[in-house]
């Protein structure tokens, strides 16, 4: 997710920290010869960094823990001297409930002991929110009053200001104000349907993840917006009623070997056992099966929408 | 008790007595409303909107009278029917600028002195939004006394709420682009950006990645991938011009992947 280039330990090398779907930020340590492999980042008492749910390496599942005494999942992360103490603390997204939460580095800048527990940040005194989750932080001046600004983007689509009016030390956000207006389909599906020209959509659409930046060099900030939209085909085919019928059976077909591998794998928790199951001939039977029914389906082109993920600029007049 | 009758008195139980026989036959003849609607929307121009300037909007409020009936703009004193009046309730950070524009009367050939609108009129005002305005509709209240040649109707009053965009969308045109141009899909020879990596929920930021002094595009997405895109526009000016592109890659030159779920 997200990547931002900072030094995160004043060692005078970038280092690229980056947000992840395991919950977990990452720092990616630089040096003169390159970049290291990415590592989880963690607190002063040597446990991850996280909101709460995380995927637990150890079992390899799905897990949560209230350690940091909030909830939420974090896959975006921004590094920001909070306080103007000289270090860098960190910004929390969360993916689920579409929180900002801050982990302050209560070390130094040379050598970083991030607090154990996460505090949410307030907008007009109540908690951001971003409607529908997956909560994108960045942080960028934006009025040029020398105080740090969020901007947040999220799953619906939108590009949200918080603007602070604190002072250095003590940072405090104005209510949101939409910069972006997310896009409303019909269905207010979780990726929006948006208008197309030239069989490409014309609007970002879902899942915006911004980044602030003067593009084109003319002295103002623009978003860079990376999103996902589906949109209707330019060549999608009518189907005849002898196709429908067909198209029937192969989905009637379909729900039946989903079914049944379904049922394979349920109560199969662990990775070696459900190797195990993937390995069998039963299961190769059904895996070749749905590939084939995949095959039937896609000749008749049922979808009539099109999706994909694109960067956007959004040009500031 | 002897009660003193006057001219003008007589007059107002006249129409007393004939809005006692009327009203029930008006409101089955005409809507909810009777013959009056009102109709509020929230307008601008483009040259009211300048960017770090505090966007004015014109509340505009139609009346529509029906044919055969009038509203009264001015009476004279001591008439027994009531002018039109227009009350306005403001939002927080929403104020008025100036005074309510009224539309233009009709003198009323019935009654001199009398001025009355009859058609469908507009009354405007001008509302100022501050940057604390965060969502709120005002609420304008027309209250009147609505009359034909016959008849006249109860004063009473309809109230409309309108909407004030945010400030996002700062030209009430429905538009949500206000602050920028149109969305361009950053595109890589010819082709959106994205369309050889396919990264799901791609997330773009700009920096020096390799250390070389210039700007490159680096791309992240859900499956904890990196990609970097260089900017092959070297001129220090307009827009950048990317090339196609490679994976970030650690120090033993193999692709990073972040994610390890």
């Amino acid at each position: 997710m997200s990547s931002q280039l900072v030094d995160i330990n004043a060692d005078n090398k970038k280092d690229i920290l980056v947000g992840s779907f395991s919950g977990v930020p990452h720092i990616i340590m630089g040096d003169e010869k390159g970049y290291a492999v990415p590592e989880a980042m963690k607190d002063s008492s040597g446990e991850t960094i996280l909101i709460a749910n995380f995927w637990n390496t150890k079992d390899s599942k799905w897990d949560k823990t209230d350690r940091a005494k909030s909830k939420g999942h974090c896959t975006s992360v921004a590094a920001v001297d909070w306080d103007s103490d000289g270090d860098l603390d960190l910004i929390l997204g969360d993916y689920y409930g579409g929180a900002l939460f801050v982990r302050m580095n209560e070390g130094s800048d040379s050598e970083p002991k991030y607090a154990t527990e996460n505090a949410a940040i307030l907008a007009a005194g109540k908690p951001i929110v971003i409607d529908k989750g997956l909560a994108a932080p960045r942080v960028v001046d934006w009025n040029g009053d020398g105080l740090f600004d969020i901007i947040c983007g999220g799953a619906k689509g939108g590009a949200f200001l918080y603007l602070n009016n604190g002072n250095k030390s003590e940072p405090k956000f104005q209510a949101a104000q939409t910069l972006i207006k997310p896009y409303e389909d019909k269905k207010n599906s979780y990726v929006k349907l948006v208008p197309s020209k030239n069989d490409l959509p014309t609007m970002a659409g879902s899942s915006f993840h911004i980044e602030p930046v003067d593009y084109d060099n003319d002295g103002d900030l623009d978003l860079l917006v990376g999103a996902r939209c589906s949109w209707k085909k330019a060549d999608a085919p009518k189907l005849s009623d002898e196709d429908k019928a067909e198209l029937e059976k192969i989905d009637a077909e379909w729900k039946v070997v989903i079914a049944d591998y379904s049922a394979m794998l349920n109560g199969v928790a662990k990775k070696e056992d459900q190797k195990k199951v993937m390995e069998s001939k039963e299961f190769k039977a059904l895996s070749k099966k749905l590939t084939d029914l995949s095959h039937k389906k896609s000749k008749y082109n049922v979808n009539p929408n099109k999706s994909g993920d694109f960067v956007w600029l959004y040009r500031r007049k | 008790m002897k009660m003193r009758i006057s001219g003008l008195d007589c007059w107002s139980i006249a129409i007393v007595i004939l809005i006692c026989l009327t009203t029930a036959i008006s409101n089955a003849q005409n809507s909810v409303n009777g013959p009056v609607k009102i109709s509020g929307k929230c307008v601008t121009t483009k040259s009211d909107i300048s960017e770090g300037q505090t966007p004015t909007f014109t509340i505009n409020v139609d009346v529509q009278v029906d044919d055969g009936w009038h509203i009264y703009d001015v009476v004279p004193k001591g008439t027994p029917v009531s002018e039109t009046t227009v009350s306005i309730k403001y939002p927080n950070g929403v104020v008025a600028v100036g005074d309510l524009e009224r539309p233009f009367s009709l003198p009323y050939i019935e009654k001199p002195g009398t001025k009355i609108f009859q058609g469908t009129v507009s009354f405007s005002q001008k509302v100022k939004v501050s940057e604390s305005f965060d969502s709120g509709k005002v609420k304008v209240t027309l209250k009147y006394q609505v009359c034909n040649v016959d008849r006249c109707q109860p004063p009473t009053e309809q109230t409309v709420s309108v909407a004030i965009p945010k400030l996002d969308d700062k030209d009430a045109d429905g538009n949500d682009f206000d602050l920028f141009a149109t969305p361009e899909l950053l595109m890589v020879a010819g082709k959106p950006l994205n369309s050889a990596a396919k990264q799901m929920y791609p997330s773009p930021a700009i920096f020096d990645v390799d250390n070389d002094g210039k700007m490159e595009l680096v791309v992240g997405d859900i499956f904890g991938s990196l990609n970097i895109y260089e900017n092959q526009n070297l001129s220090g000016q307009g827009d950048p011009v990317w090339s196609e592109y490679t994976p970030l890659k650690s120090i033993d030159n193999k692709p990073i992947k972040v994610s390890n779920w």
